[in-house]
């Protein structure tokens, strides 16, 4: 194996891949990157670069000069940090003799312990798969709405991802996607119309949950693939697949391929409130900086603060028998009966960060229902948010 | 008649606690010198039976020299894990007696007991009483020294051992304490014991009776220290044992077990105490941990958090019955064991959970409560569930104390 390629082409490809090679793995061999240089009848080159962890996969493809075809796999973390300063503005790989692999560019020359490429776990093949054109940073938006309600608890599997639900075929609006996290204590979903599937998407099971940790390296995917910043992607577009319990994404030449969480979601339309008499009406930026102010004495991770709500009046406050107390008020149009509740103050703020309306509305029933918050204008946006009991 | 009590403590030392563990539950040893500790070459002494005592065997002794005075006796390798569950056991006791209990090992704790007498009646009586629940509910000997301060209740303890119940009334700390040699003043070990006698001093009264600024420009801080301690002054306040992290319980099988419901069922009786416990601490749990140990030896364990933390058994077993599901019971186990965690006060805010099942109905925590105040009462294992009386019958699980006595 021995090619030439752009530095900061290689460099790109590289930090897109980093996130999925750095995870703690039991198979050394995993924080190799696999590397095959390739060449086609016309003789054009191509490397393709290939990173796994076992449940979410990537594979990109770059033109190169290839002298000569082969394969082999290096210390990715190694080679990436390399490459960031390699003077370039080309570097040549070559594979030696017992799987060493030598990189130069400019004056400088190196040497990089590899692996055998017939070690490397085979990435599924998504051949056959049939792909949806999608609005990248549409989609990509729904998946920041999202991601952040999702569980860090592994201990909670089926709730470390977020829900992706297809609308059904003969719905009014097939067109429509709808994404669901929640962490139990909180949920949020979210619906958007793609223009791009007047059909809709078919999924088997009706709707797949896609993993927490493959939705970050898609992200990553979605950023360095987009054209505007010159990745490979065409246009504002990416390509979405489902094959048996995986999902693939593609933009440009880099494919994604993650292995879906197995596991059921809950029934999160029953925990949607549906009627709550109690609307209140804040300026988002107002209550996001109150929570702010207030949460500065909260004890713990839990952050409590109340709310007491009166006719055109909302006081956040927070008292914590260690450090003091604070009250904040905050100017809101309410008329109904008065209320005391609290929440968790990152639970309101991560969600009223969410938001895109510079006023939202917050819907309460009791102090030990759910409270709804949404924006003003924007009714495919809900945050649903479980009150604390002090 | 002495004056009225003030403050008063206990200071509680079970006698020669992991020998009288092991005698107790191997009667052939009663009677017989039994000497735990380290086996091997550099082992010591950990606790020697009152009968291998007068051989010379004490602890922290060389085993090697334990071997040669006492050629006769009966060595035996600590059981820690086991001696920590009677630990347990004991402390829990002294915690019907107190709410602030400070423990201070295994086997001694401080109980502050101030403020009793209404309820309990005189000190010395309710000292004889908890010795003798001790011994009803565990076949347990301890010794206790009743006094105003800690220091003297600790010294007191110590004087009639085992079984003795050693009281210092107040006002008479002075007196209590004059005969006793410096040794007994905390604080003074051998070498300052030379230099304390060195200055003429050999009883503690004799401490009491010097020039405080003579003993302090002697001995320096040491000094006042032993001069404020010999005449009974000791300001340190009973403080309750540190936080616990966890509460767990967990047993070790007479025979291996495999398979889920088999496990389950061992585990339901533990889940049951785990759960008093939690309640007696007003505490939650925010988690549940599944603990077995394999024939091999091998430790696994598996945890999961809850989205609304728990306090009753039936939810803690919910959680535990979806952790055997993670977990391989095909090969045989020689201990089961849970332990919740997170806790969390009852009274603390509590965050809410959209999907979790309402909070405990109340019928189920209104009984909870009812079982609580039985086993208050009557003891542990006075109502049990009945599931759990079948596999009694059967033999399968073994309880510390058989029949509780209602203490009266």
């Amino acid at each position: 194996m021995d090619f030439r390629i752009s530095v900061p082409e290689l460099s790109r490809a590289l930090s897109m891949m980093q996130g999925i090679v750095q995870r703690k793995n039991t198979m050394p061999i995993l924080s190799n990157i696999l590397v095959e240089a390739e060449r086609d009848a016309d003789g054009n080159g191509r490397l393709i670069l290939s990173a796994t962890d076992l449940d979410v996969g990537m594979r990109t493809v770059r033109t190169c000069d290839v002298e000569e075809a082969g394969t082999v796999t290096v210390p990715a973390r190694a080679l990436a940090d390399m490459v960031r300063v390699l003077p370039g503005p080309e570097m040549s790989v070559k594979k030696l003799a017992n799987q060493h692999v030598e990189v130069k560019s400019g004056r400088t020359n190196a040497r990089l312990m590899g692996l055998s490429a017939d070690e490397y776990p085979k990435l599924p093949n998504y051949e056959e798969v049939t792909f949806y054109t999608l609005d990248a940073t549409l989609f990509a938006d729904m998946v920041d709405k999202t991601l952040y309600a999702s569980s860090t608890d592994e201990t909670r599997y089926n709730l470390n991802g977020v829900l992706f639900e297809p609308a059904p075929k003969q719905s009014e609006d097939p067109s429509m996607l709808v994404m669901v996290a929640t962490d139990g204590h909180r949920l949020v979903r979210i619906d958007r119309r793609f223009e791009t599937i007047p059909d809709g998407i078919t999924l088997d099971e009706g709707s797949v949950i896609l993993p927490r940790k493959g939705l970050g390296e898609l992200k990553r995917l979605l950023d360095v693939e987009d054209p505007a910043k010159g990745g490979t992607g065409e246009g504002d577009t990416l390509a979405i697949g489902f094959k048996e319990n995986h999902v693939v994404v593609r933009r440009g030449n880099t494919t994604l391929g993650m292995r879906l969480i197995d596991g059921a979601f809950p029934d999160y339309k029953q925990v949607i409130p549906t009627i709550s008499d109690k609307v209140v009406r804040i300026a988002r930026g107002d209550l996001a900086e109150s929570l702010k102010r207030v949460s500065v004495l909260a004890a713990d991770k839990m952050q409590p603060v109340k709310l007491s709500i009166k006719e055109n009046e909302l006081t956040v406050g927070c008292s914590n028998p260690d450090a003091g107390e604070i009250v904040d008020d905050v100017p809101v149009e309410y008329a109904g009966d008065d209320i005391e509740i609290a929440f968790n103050a990152r639970y309101l703020s991560d969600a009223l960060a969410s938001l895109d309306d510079r006023n939202v509305l917050l819907k309460l029933t009791d102090n030990l229902s759910p409270g709804l918050l949404v924006g003003v204008d924007e009714t495919h946006h809900l945050c649903v948010v479980m009150p604390m009991r002090l | 008649m002495s004056a009225p009590w003030g403050p008063i403590v206990f200071h509680v030392d079970m006698d020669a606690f992991y020998a009288a563990i092991e005698q107790r539950d191997r009667p052939t040893l009663r009677g017989q010198p039994v000497i735990v500790g380290g086996l091997g070459a550099r082992g010591v002494v950990s606790t020697a039976s009152y009968e291998a005592r007068p051989f010379g065997v004490h602890s922290a002794l060389p085993m090697y020299l334990a071997r040669q005075r006492c050629p006769q006796g009966v060595f035996l390798t600590p059981r820690g894990a086991y001696y920590a569950e009677v630990s347990r056991q004991v402390m829990a006791i002294f915690g019907r007696y107190s709410p602030t209990v400070e423990p201070l090992s295994l086997d001694e704790a401080f109980l502050d007991m101030t403020g009793t007498e209404a309820l309990m009646g005189p000190p010395e009586k309710t000292a004889a009483r908890l010795q003798r629940e001790i011994k009803a509910e565990l076949d347990l000997d301890a010794s206790i020294g009743v006094a105003s301060v800690k220091y003297i209740a600790k010294v007191a303890s110590d004087l009639h051992k085992p079984r003795g119940l050693t009281v210092c009334p107040p006002g008479e700390e002075r007196a209590f304490l004059a005969p006793l040699p410096i040794e007994r003043l905390w604080g003074v070990g051998k070498k300052t014991a030379v230099r304390v006698r060195a200055l003429g001093l050999s009883t503690i009264g004799d401490v009491a009776g010097a020039d405080p600024r003579w003993l302090e420009s002697e001995l320096k801080s040491l000094g006042r220290h032993i001069h404020n301690l010999a005449h009974g002054r000791d300001a340190r306040m009973v403080e309750r044992g540190v936080e616990r992290k966890s509460i767990g319980a967990e047993r070790t099988l007479a025979q291996d077990v495999t398979g889920k419901s088999a496990v389950l069922d061992l585990l339901r009786p533990l889940a049951d105490s785990v759960a008093a416990a939690l309640r007696k601490k007003e505490r939650l749990a925010g988690g549940v941990r599944l603990k077995v140990k394999y024939a091999d030896f091998q430790l696994r364990t598996r945890d999961e958090k809850l989205l609304a933390p728990v306090d009753n058994a039936d939810a803690i077993l919910e959680v535990l019955a979806r952790l055997c599901d993670r977990t391989d019971l095909a090969t045989p186990l020689r201990l089961v064991g849970l332990a919740a965690y997170d806790l969390v006060e009852r009274q603390a805010p509590q965050q809410g959970s959209l999907f979790a099942p309402a909070p405990v109905p109340q019928k189920r925590g209104a009984l909870d409560a009812v079982l609580d105040q039985v086993t208050e009462k009557f003891g542990k294992g006075a109502v049990r569930r009945a599931s759990h009386e079948v596999h009694e019958r059967f033999g399968d699980l073994q309880h510390g104390a058989d029949r509780p006595d209602d203490p009266s």
